[in-house]
């Protein structure tokens, strides 16, 4: 720590920190444009200008920006002197110069650092007389409007872009007053993480173009803590909401997730839950019809037929709901009923990820320790589609070499520009042992592209070679080259990180991990570790459920033979996705009563004989445990009349008479809320000994008072629903959660608030305001509930499906960011996700006679689809990268698919990249 | 009186050929050190010639070379670059040596780049220079096709790549560090520093920028030794320099004379006075963003310390001469019109400072002038300033201004009062 005077109070502050970021944490206000603390110093704005003097005696001093000026130990500054507080009203004189007066009719006004910074600044009256420089907007797709006039040239959204994101379409064009900030034509932005420049322009620039459509003011909003449903990154973010509708998605500061960064499927997919699907009311389905039924009813039927011994009923949990609600569907049907809802081939990966945590203390990597790494192998797993917030860290996993090159040359770390500048060329290797290329080639050092199979056949080669032995027969001099340099780059390295996934579902390539995983642990190295999953809560529910839909199918044939009848009830859960359509069917056939349990109208809501509505995430509270193996709680948005699923089937539980023979139900029918739930997971499964400290219970409090999830300045209640009933509604209660639908209460504790806000500070960026130092963890931090791996018994390593080798082309899972199941319901998500493209390698395209974006009919199983072709020249001879859809083949679901190629009878129009622009009037 | 850079020029106005240059000696300099100087004695030798940047700073050519980090273990590839991006307003001596003389600028790249066991050298060229760009070109290949560049230099174990870079042409790019920003393909704007471009410069590898004129005294130097060139300055400065006159005086030009020359003799002795008809009403000495310096100052010499005691600076010694019929309203509104027009847009103050400023001139100038806008170019001046903006563009920018407002502040007052230019209603 180093002591510095700052208008002769003295300080002790971090020496490693710019003074910028040494005055804002110690709760000091400077005002500040161009810096951001994931992005660091660059000096352009100037605006953080304080006077710096030589020693005691210096009565002038001299003007220095903060945020370029390094701490020097005894360093006298002066933050509130005149010299510098007129300047700095000056700097926002002349930003403001262009910047419009439109502040009550824009959608940043409320929430706008700039808004903040001026008022800070003091800066009031207009002087320039001139005209104000004017823009063209561009049209930039469906998540982002582009409002240039606001522009102060701050250019933190480029440098986050271009240089943290390594996006190519957005830059800084023209010069002087003119700079502009956008693309060199209108279109679609390119990158996965756009979304953040919402968050990174200081002013109203960029604003979130699905919120604008239903766009409320900061103040009014309705917000909670929560989770992103839409990967197995865990994500914190800050849902909001008003009039029942969810307007949008705000980052979640984690100071070891996600930072102050998410991808645009988890800012943007929240429009499921406005979505047309969205189911409200139960019913039931026969041959006659379809007949309103209520959900009670249906469950007391459910029970009934479990209590039935005629009857066999068999549950399917789901990877995307919460472990309470997994837990208690596990509950009422019996852990022996109770089946994973995950494709057999990532059933067995994620079975793998349980293993291999069984045996390890430091369990699974958070994307912190991630960018902290300076090496990385990446087998298999495209996780820049799969998990795209990973891609992000991985990309500052790359800067760590030029990073230490600055070190050296005494560059402190936050210089952004000279770091950059210095380490052009310099990266940390990250390596791709992959089927295909991804999205990380442009940070890739070596690219080794090989089918699923030898994927794993070279990970198993290289983890014998790095422990001493024989790579292996059968092997290419180019594989055993790459194997040989491979190994001497994770051993040079101080700390490599392996990272697999369940993408490929391809469990021998995890098998491999942990041989390289134990290997270099021999050899006195401590890699990092981390296997991708593919949902929400993938992990959790894998550790919950014991089997999966082959022993489901066993149990099944089994029961039938006894002569029962078998039904199904089904969570959240829509089974194309996990199933080929011939075992689709076979289950159908199976199972002659299916009920289910869903939110959204999907494919096996069609197929259901009676639906139960249930509500989203937003609507209750839960737990998910994300791919590093942390569970994390997420709280509502918004209240309902729809009770989540533990509680309808707690309830159900507490209508029957008796328990009769199932004690179980006593337990159900005995939680009074998801405390309870989480109580009894607790001390069911030691594996979730400790996720009651997943997030606050039902009776936090902080000085006696809940929490707030309105802003103490909300508006109140409105006009908004006169045209039903003038009288004025008392806020819902919420009886599950220390939160209130309403301004009373107190801001809940650090990362678990519901926004942040502070005096002077109405964007994002009051965060400061909550964190031990500027850019560090919530100063009221709780600790990681990460899930007791080592409580785990061994489960034992199921056997290996083996592929049939006589199949004509090799199929490999082609992942993109804008296709997931739920996110996919978000009109500007869905949007995003364009035409199904199918991969195909040049050899094979050659001899198809077929060039990109030609088209070709797919048919698999009863399915048959015209869709492009894109030739990609990354993939080996004889393969097919297929699209992750439903109606495809999917990965993990079909040990042996027959697929086949036929030229299209209808072909496919050529697409054409729609542009819409603010002159044809397509723009808003 | 001894010419050393440009007593040689033809007077036919055609570039010396590498043949003509070599029969005057060239290129001796640069295999007298091949053959047996070591990089640090070139490096002292131009150290104690004191010899200082002609781009404007001053800065000590020698000091700068011996930033960088030499030897066994010194980083490569290392950069030399001649910055040749002449735009100053006022400034075409430059021009001068790159159309007449290449031969000698690139000798004098060379030495440096030997000085700093640069691995690659590049003449950053400004755009408009399309003459100077063909004669470069044909010098770099008669160079090459002569041995003197390119691996293993006659016989020796040096090797040296030498590209010519023509600019996309922006003021800013005479800043070395925008300059080398626009050379790697990126947005032309400065760089913060530390670090020096000498340890993290181009590609983020040790670069020494220097400008063409001063390059070119080096030959000069290795070949007659630091004495000598000390001895070519008058008083404190050493060597000859490149000055220039514009505006109404007899005969524009430029021409090498010993530094601390007293401005008077450039003035009156080379431009041959005022134009019939004009005073002199003052003049800027260095260029377009140097203050102001009146009559009174004609008899000061031409060095770094004596104009800057007086208030201004040489900056690239080429003097703007303003009579006294020309308004000085309307020439600061062209300067800060052009400084504004050139402003790179990275920081606040000159990017949305500078066009305040032609704003407010504009309308001075054009009758719609208040009293309080001269308070509020006078707060400008201080808000660009000295260290208020990222480099010194904006406070170059302000030089002309702050002093033309010290010095005519009735010529300000009478645009206002007046709602017009005087100057204008009496030329009509």
């Amino acid at each position: 720590m180093s002591r510095i005077l700052i208008d002769d109070r003295e300080y002790e502050v971090n020496p490693q920190h710019n003074l910028l970021q040494v005055i804002l944490s110690l709760g000091l206000n400077l005002p500040y444009f161009c810096w951001h603390p994931a992005l660091g110093s660059v000096g352009s704005c100037r605006q953080c200008a304080v006077t710096q003097y030589m020693d005691e005696n210096d009565s002038r001093g001299r003007l220095v920006v903060a945020c370029m000026t390094p701490i020097q130990d005894g360093m006298r500054i002066g933050l509130d002197e005149a010299q510098a507080s007129a300047f700095r009203a000056s700097v926002i004189e002349a930003l403001m110069t262009n910047h419009p007066h439109d502040c009550p009719v824009c959608e940043e006004g409320g929430e706008c650092h700039l808004q903040d910074m001026t008022e800070m600044s003091g800066h009031n009256l207009r002087r320039y007389r001139g005209l104000k420089r004017t823009h063209r907007n561009q049209y930039l797709g469906p998540f982002i409007n582009h409002e240039m006039n606001r522009c102060i040239a701050c250019y933190r959204c480029v440098r986050f872009y271009q240089d943290y994101a390594g996006g190519r379409d957005l830059s800084a064009q023209a010069s002087h007053n003119h700079v502009y900030f956008g693309r060199e034509q209108d279109g679609v932005l390119d990158s996965p993480f756009s979304g953040n420049l919402v968050e990174v322009c200081p002013t109203g620039v960029f604003t979130d173009r699905t919120y604008s459509r239903h766009y409320s003011r900061k103040w009014d909003l309705q917000c909670a803590p929560s989770v992103c449903a839409h990967c197995a990154v865990g994500c914190n973010t800050t849902p909001a909401q008003r009039y029942d509708r969810i307007l949008r998605i705000s980052n979640r500061y984690h100071h070891q997730l996600n930072g102050y960064f998410l991808c645009d499927r988890g800012r943007f997919g929240y429009d499921y839950s406005n979505a047309p699907e969205r189911l409200r009311q139960g019913y039931r389905r026969s041959a006659e019809g379809t007949d309103i039924a209520d959900a009670s009813a249906l469950l007391d039927e459910l029970l009934e037929r479990i209590r039935d011994p005629a009857h066999a009923v068999f549950a399917i949990g789901s990877p995307r709901a919460s472990l309470e609600n997994n837990f208690a569907l596990s509950t009422l049907a019996g852990p022996e009923h109770f089946f994973a809802g995950i494709a057999a081939g990532e059933l067995q990966c994620l079975r793998r990820y349980l293993s291999l945590a069984a045996r390890r203390d430091s369990g699974y990597a958070t994307l912190r320790d991630i960018e902290q790494a300076d090496a990385a192998l990446i087998i298999g797993e495209d996780v820049a589609a799969t998990s795209p917030r990973l891609a992000l860290s991985l990309r500052q996993l790359v800067r760590n070499r030029s990073l230490a090159r600055a070190r050296e040359q005494k560059i402190a770390p936050w210089q952004d520009a000279a770091v950059r500048n210095l380490g052009q060329h310099t990266r940390s290797p990250l390596w791709q042992l992959v089927p295909c290329g991804t999205a990380l080639d442009d940070i890739t050092e070596r690219l080794f592209c090989a089918p699923v199979d030898e994927i794993s056949r070279m990970a198993r080669a290289l983890a014998h070679y790095v422990a001493g032995e024989e790579a292996g027969t059968g092997l290419t001099a180019a594989q055993l080259a790459w194997i040989e340099d491979a190994a001497a780059m994770l051993s040079q390295a101080r700390q490599p990180l392996l990272l697999a996934g369940c993408g490929l579902a391809a469990p021998d390539q995890l098998d491999a991990l942990a041989e390289l995983e134990q290997a270099l642990r021999d050899r006195g190295h401590e890699p990092l570790l981390y296997v991708g999953a593919m949902e929400s809560n993938s992990v959790g529910l894998a550790a919950l459920a014991q089997q999966g839909f082959d022993e489901l199918t066993v149990a099944l044939e089994q029961a039938r033979a006894q002569g029962k009848a078998c039904s199904l009830v089904i969570l959240e859960n829509n089974l194309q996705r996990r199933l080929a359509p011939d075992a689709l069917a076979r289950l159908r056939g199976l199972a002659e009563h299916w009920l289910v349990l869903e939110c959204l109208d999907t494919d096996t809501v069609q197929r259901a004989d009676a639906l139960i509505p249930v509500p989203t995430q937003f609507e209750q509270q839960g737990t998910l445990v994300n791919a590093s193996g942390i569970a994390q709680r997420f709280q509502a948005v918004q209240s309902t009349e729809c009770a989540p699923p533990w509680q309808q089937l707690s309830r159900a539980a507490a209508r029957q008479q008796s328990s009769g023979p199932h004690a179980r139900w006593a337990q159900l029918a005995g939680w009074h809320n998801s405390d309870a739930v989480r109580h009894s997971l607790a001390a069911a499964v030691p594996i979730f000994a400790d996720i009651e400290r997943a997030g606050p219970g039902v009776e936090a409090r902080i000085h006696g008072a809940g929490f707030q999830r309105q802003s103490a300045r909300a508006s109140g209640r409105t006009a908004m629903h006169a045209y039903r009933q003038v009288r004025e509604f008392p806020p819902p209660a919420d009886h599950d959660s220390p939160y209130r639908f309403s301004m009373e209460g107190v801001p809940g504790p650090g990362a678990a608030r519901a926004s942040v806000w502070a005096p002077g500070w109405n964007s994002g960026q009051a965060l400061n305001r909550f964190q031990q130092e500027a850019g560090g963890d919530w100063r009221e931090t709780a600790d990681l509930v990460r899930l007791h791996f080592e409580a785990l018994d061994q489960p034992p390593a199921s056997p290996l499906s083996t592929r049939d080798s006589a199949q004509q082309w090799q199929l490999i899972p082609c992942y993109e960011v804008f296709v997931e199941e739920l996110s996919g319901y978000a009109p500007a998500v869905a949007e995003r996700a364009g035409p199904a493209v199918l991969g195909i390698d040049a050899q094979s395209a050659r001899r198809l006679e077929v060039n990109s974006w030609d088209s070709l009919e797919l048919h698999y199983g009863d399915c048959s689809q015209t869709l492009y072709v894109q030739v990609d020249p990354s993939l080996p001879a004889g393969s097919l990268a297929i699209p992750q859809r439903p109606g495809f083949w999917l990965a993990g679901t079909d040990p042996s698919p027959a697929l086949s190629l036929r030229p299209a009878l209808q072909p496919l129009p050529r697409p054409v990249h729609l542009i819409a622009s603010d002159k044809g009037g397509g723009h808003g | 009186m001894e010419r050393p850079l440009t007593q040689h020029l033809k007077p036919d106005g055609s570039a010396l050929t590498l043949a003509e240059y070599r029969d005057l000696g060239g290129y001796t300099a640069w295999k007298t050190a091949l053959d047996g100087m070591a990089p640090d004695e070139v490096v002292t030798r131009v150290k104690d010639a004191n010899l200082r940047g002609r781009g404007g700073a001053g800065f000590p050519t020698g000091v700068k070379w011996s930033l960088v980090p030499r030897g066994e273990g010194a980083p490569h590839p290392k950069y030399m670059v001649a910055n040749a991006d002449e735009m100053e307003p006022g400034a075409f001596k430059d021009r001068l040596l790159l159309e007449r003389h290449p031969h000698q600028l690139l000798e004098g790249l060379m030495l440096a780049a030997y000085a700093i066991e640069a691995d690659v050298a590049y003449v950053f060229l400004r755009g408009e220079y399309v003459d100077a760009a063909r004669r470069l070109r044909s010098a770099i290949g008669e160079a090459y096709a002569a041995g003197l560049l390119g691996e293993h230099i006659l016989g020796s174990d040096y090797s040296l790549q030498l590209h010519l870079h023509i600019s996309a042409g922006r003021y800013i790019c005479g800043e070395e560090t925008a300059l080398i920003n626009a050379l790697e393909g990126k947005r032309a704007t400065p760089r913060a520093k530390p670090p020096f471009p000498q340890i993290s410069g181009a590609w983020g590898q040790p670069t020494v920028v220097n400008n063409v004129e001063t390059l070119c005294n080096v030959p000069h130097i290795i070949r007659h030794g630091s004495d000598w060139h000390q001895g070519l300055g008058l008083g404190e400065e050493s060597g000859t320099k490149l000055f220039g006159v514009s505006g109404r005086v007899c005969r524009p030009g430029a021409w090498e004379l010993p530094m601390g020359t007293p401005i008077r003799e450039i003035l009156e002795g080379c431009a041959g006075g005022m134009r019939e008809g004009y005073q002199l009403k003052g003049f800027l000495p260095g260029g377009g963003s140097t203050d102001f310096l009146l009559p009174e100052h004609l008899d000061l010499p031409m060095t770094y310390e004596s104009i800057g005691k007086a208030g201004s600076r040489m900056g690239t010694g080429t003097l703007i001469v303003l009579d006294d019929r020309t308004c000085p309203v309307g020439m600061v509104l062209n300067l800060e019109r052009f400084f504004a027009q050139e402003s790179c847009g990275w920081c606040t103050p000159c990017r949305d400072g500078l066009p305040w400023t032609r704003q407010l001139l504009e309308a001075i100038e054009s009758g719609q002038g208040r009293h309080e806008d001269l308070d509020t170019l006078a707060e400008h001046c201080r808000f660009m300033g000295p260290g208020k903006t990222f480099c010194a563009l904006a406070p170059g920018a302000m030089e002309p201004l702050q002093s033309a407002l010290k010095h005519f502040r009735s010529d300000f007052e009478r645009h206002i009062e007046e709602h017009s230019c005087p100057y204008r209603s009496s030329l009509s």
